[in-house]
């Protein structure tokens, strides 16, 4: 089984 | 394609695998990003001396009822990487 397609992407996730 | 062979994270950039999926931190901004799986296979691959169509290929071997839009795919994540410095230029 292969996972359904997603567009690569890259999420800003937050702050240190 | 914007991004040659040899590609390499930007020195403030480290990545890694958390149990949450891959992290990039951004130690010069203080902030840090979350990739999905089709962002780490590219970034990888890019990483490890890939180009962007051996990214491109990679993907729609994985997805070949995405074939068509994986370029463009590639081609934006590519952008947003650069527009991000996460990528040394």
């Amino acid at each position: 089984k292969v996972a359904a397609y997603e567009p690569p992407a890259l999420m800003e996730a937050g702050g240190f | 394609m914007p991004v040659t062979p040899g590609a390499s994270l930007s020195p403030h950039v480290t990545m890694t695998e958390t149990e949450h999926g891959t992290v990039l931190l951004d130690e010069r901004a203080g902030r840090y990003w979350v990739l999905n799986a089709t962002g780490t296979t590219v970034i990888r691959l890019l990483l490890a001396g890939g180009s962007v169509d051996d990214a491109v290929r990679e993907l729609r071997e994985r997805h070949p009822d995405a074939a068509e839009r994986v370029t463009a795919d590639v081609a934006a994540f590519v952008r947003t990487l650069r527009d991000a410095e996460v990528m040394a230029p």
